[in-house]
């Protein structure tokens, strides 16, 4: 098949993009180490936004390839044991898009508060694994304290994942 | 078509295919954390650029806002600095004197003398992305004469000690690290101890003999046992964790360090003639 080149296509694979760069706009926020008090124990799931956002609204913008790889990077990144990040974000990606049907007919409100059950089983899995690699098991509170960060910095995320919504091109398919 | 795996719908076996391999890979992580070491080096010198760009705006951003709500205590902080100032060249004059003093002993007591550290400066570009792991990513790796195992001090005191030294970058294990231990001594009384990282702010002081009373205060150095960290860095003073425990109030303050220095610890001649074949 012949390369589509025409100026529609390049606008349709250019929108299509974005929110791959926010992806990894938002892997790199994770770990940026910003030179305040708290900030290197407060650390956001950004990327969890991003899947579980896009796991209700298009999926096929998280595949769960793409989960996998994503977290694996970060797990390469934070020098930590591998796998924590990978699992986190492929269990959410899959436990989302298992309830998709629901969620989809949801007001805002559930959504937030299912997010907040997944940023909390987040937390509770990055402690146990991060725990286990170490056989040492840390106070879970900074932990807590990330998931409350999660849980009340996810509609701002939202408005701005939102907004990229609207600059997508309109899906032919029903799951794409 | 058969199904592979009768308990998983089709749709969602990568899902569950790419589950296996995450918890394959950390159970291989965790039995063997130095496997694929240089797999880790190569991906961390691939990003270190692109955390540096993102990360270099943020740090600018936090440093103006702390410098425009700095200027209203600016004549508080000028005063403060101006006695201080006055302190510390007393302190100057009197550290002159006691320099040559020890130079002259230790000359007469032949005594075989550490060449001062040498240092190299980098630059915080990222840091591990997890509320329990602290440790951090600085721009400079071998190229730059870093090696594993070299001690990081932040302005004031110890931050850490580099883990993994990639070509280019390299990752600090912070000292309030739940795996972090750094053998020390209490100046005054000569105690041995290991500070401890905990994840908070304030390591604790372990291995103490029991009933042990320390000197509130009192500052705590690098003992340089094991050899991981050069003798004398410091470290912090002693504070009261609880009614039975001692901790290490930190000179570093971590959280706000953008610059640390690497320990060249090769320069020690101490060290060289003990590596010597």
């Amino acid at each position: 098949m012949a390369a589509d080149f025409s100026r529609k296509s390049i606008e349709r694979a250019a929108r299509l993009s974005v929110p791959h760069i926010m992806l990894f706009l938002m892997a790199a926020l994770s770990m940026a180490a910003v030179p305040v008090p708290g900030a290197g124990i407060v650390k956001p799931f950004f990327v969890l936004m991003h899947v579980y956002y896009w796991s209700v609204n298009r999926p096929r913008l998280v595949p769960p390839a793409l989960c996998f790889f994503t977290g694996l990077a970060m797990d390469i990144l934070s020098g930590g044991a591998l796998g924590v990040n990978a699992i986190i974000l492929v269990a959410a990606q899959w436990t989302t898009q298992a309830q998709r049907r629901f969620l989809t007919a949801q007001p805002f409100i559930t959504l937030w508060a299912v997010f907040g059950l997944i940023a909390l089983a987040a937390g509770g899995v990055q402690w146990a694994l991060t725990g286990l690699a170490g056989m040492n098991w840390p106070s879970p509170a900074p932990g807590i304290i990330s998931v409350a960060a999660t849980f009340f910095l996810f509609p701002f995320i939202a408005l701005l994942l939102g907004a990229v919504h609207h600059i997508l091109p309109v899906a032919h398919r029903k799951l794409s | 078509m058969t199904r592979i795996l009768p308990f998983v719908p089709g749709h969602r076996l990568p899902s569950f295919v790419f589950l296996v391999i995450s918890a394959v890979l950390f159970l291989a992580s965790a039995v063997r954390p130095d496997n694929m070491q240089a797999v880790r080096n190569g991906v961390t010198d691939l990003f270190a650029p692109v955390l540096a760009a993102v990360n270099a705006p943020i740090q600018g951003a936090a440093s103006y806002v702390r410098a425009a709500s700095g200027l209203a205590s600016l004549q508080a902080e000028n005063e403060r600095l101006r006695i201080e100032n006055e302190r510390l060249r007393e302190w100057y004059q009197k550290a002159l004197v006691l320099q040559s003093e020890n130079e002259t002993l230790q000359k007469m007591a032949n005594m075989k003398i550490s060449a001062p550290h040498k240092y190299m400066t980098a630059r915080i570009i990222a840091d591990s992305g997890n509320s329990y792991a602290r440790s951090v990513l600085v721009m400079a790796g071998t190229a730059d004469g870093v090696q594993k195992g070299q001690a990081v001090t932040g302005a004031e005191g110890l931050i850490g000690r580099i883990i993994q030294a990639g070509a280019g970058s390299s990752r600090v294990l912070l000292v309030n690290d739940i795996n972090a231990r750094i053998p020390v001594f209490i100046e005054g009384s000569n105690m041995q101890a290991v500070a401890a990282g905990n994840g908070g702010a304030q390591p604790s002081l372990i291995h103490l003999p029991p009933e042990t009373v320390l000197q509130e205060g009192a500052r705590i150095l690098t003992s340089g046992h094991g050899g991981l960290y050069p003798y004398g860095i410091p470290v912090g003073t002693v504070v009261r964790a609880d009614a039975k425990e001692w901790g290490v109030d930190l000179f570093s303050d971590i959280d706000r360090t953008i610059y640390v220095r690497v320990i060249d610890s090769a320069s020690d001649p101490n060290l060289q003639e003990s590596v010597r074949p």
